[in-house]
């Protein structure tokens, strides 16, 4: 099943249809949330506590126009910020890909070199500048919907955005950096 | 502000980090979570009524009704009785005490035990005949007369039980309570007829066996006299 169909289902209340809308969108989910939650065990809550917030939700949730997804992210988003509120704590900076294990290269060298390089330098970014990117360019969504996300203007994600790009390439290329 | 040109070797390369994230294996308990949350889905959800359920709900509503119905009734009417404790004859609660003490009566599991209850509120009986006589010593009301009926009402049923006592457990055995009911029936005249006040005052005794070493030489002369009297009633 599509992903629409697997949403209208749940909201009809299959939870079979959620458990594999579960299995679709787990790890991603998992990895935006251990961006900033560390602690895998309390990861692993937070997610679950996503998900059970998102099937409660799936009922006044209109399917018109609707980006799953996004929704998904925007609960997680809120789901870490309600968790570092009930902690009274900033959110840590974290390495954003430490839980990733970036398989054996079947590209050429140099390029795996860049990527381990663009790992590196993107886990050292502020967090809110990781964020962005992350949905921005691993997630593939758009301003508009990041800035829903995050509940941000979509100037405000596009600075974000610019500034956080500005900074990978700085930290890319100390010696080249052009502004 | 936003030049995507300007830093498309950038979002190339992050481009393809996140291809990666999205094949690479992610280190948590994903099969874990997923049946924890099955379990936490499938506990708040709960399954559509059926008129099964709905006809038990009602039934299970009103039961509530009255059980609250019932506690609400329970607690006024302990209340009640709790203040009626100390009324006096005439008072708006004396009923209710009244009632109390027939109730106590009827649950007596022995004839001892109902002897004793006896005594007591023939005790009280007199207490509130007292405190009527010192509030209006030549008025007698209706509430008085009650109090004096209950009062003899109690001392022919103390009478009563003790000829039973004897009877089944042999003379002498109820002694004691033959001593009490002696001390009410004292108490009481001296109510009756306040011209004996000058005679010696008998103390209410304490407990029985007070009142069996106080009395101990006019033991048992009228209860004698009344055993007879109920064994030949002509």
């Amino acid at each position: 099943m599509e992903i629409p169909d697997l949403v209208r289902a749940a909201k009809d209340g299959d939870a079979k249809a959620f458990g594999e809308l579960y299995d679709q969108y787990a790890r991603r989910i998992f990895l935006f949330i251990s961006a900033k939650v560390q602690d895998r065990p309390q990861a692993e809550d937070i997610l679950q506590e996503v998900f059970l917030k998102a099937w409660k939700g799936l009922d006044g949730l209109r399917l018109e126009q609707l980006n799953f997804s996004a929704w998904l992210y925007r609960i997680a988003s809120n789901t870490i910020n309600d968790h570092f509120r009930r902690h009274y704590r900033k959110p840590p900076t974290t390495e954003l890909l430490d839980n990733m294990e970036i398989p054996a290269a079947e590209e050429k060298p140099s390029n795996e070199e860049n990527l381990e390089a663009v790992r590196q330098a993107v886990s050292l970014l502020p967090e809110q500048y990781r964020q962005v990117l992350e949905l921005r360019f691993f997630e593939d969504f758009s301003p508009e919907e990041t800035a829903k996300i995050l509940k941000r203007s979509n100037l405000a994600v596009r600075l974000l955005q610019h500034r956080a790009l500005n900074k990978l390439r700085r930290q890319l290329n100390p010696d080249n950096v052009q502004s | 502000m936003f030049n995507r040109k300007k830093f498309e070797p950038e979002i190339a390369l992050l481009k393809q980090l996140g291809e990666k994230r999205k094949h690479s294996p992610v280190v948590f308990d994903e099969a874990g979570v997923k049946s924890k949350l099955l379990i936490r889905i499938a506990a708040e959800t709960k399954p559509a009524l059926t008129r099964y359920d709905w006809q038990h709900k009602k039934i299970a509503a009103l039961r509530f009704r009255y059980l609250i119905g019932a506690f609400l009734g329970l607690s006024l009417m302990a209340g009640t009785v709790v203040a009626a404790e100390g009324s006096k004859p005439g008072d708006v609660l004396y009923p209710v005490q009244k009632a109390k003490e027939n109730v106590q009566l009827t649950l007596a599991g022995s004839q001892e035990e109902k002897a004793q209850l006896l005594g007591n509120f023939a005790q009280k009986r007199l207490n509130e005949l007292r405190q009527l006589h010192q509030q209006d010593k030549k008025h007698v009301n209706s509430q008085t007369k009650a109090a004096i009926g209950e009062v003899n009402h109690a001392l022919g049923h103390l009478r009563e039980i003790k000829i039973q006592l004897e009877e089944k457990n042999g003379p002498g055995s109820a002694a004691s309570l033959s001593e009490g009911t002696k001390i009410i029936e004292t108490s009481f005249r001296e109510l009756e007829n306040p011209q004996e006040e000058n005679s010696e005052p008998e103390r209410v005794p304490v407990n029985k066996s007070e009142v069996k070493t106080q009395n101990d030489q006019k033991n048992d002369n009228q209860s004698e006299q009344l055993k007879l009297k109920n064994k030949n009633p002509d």
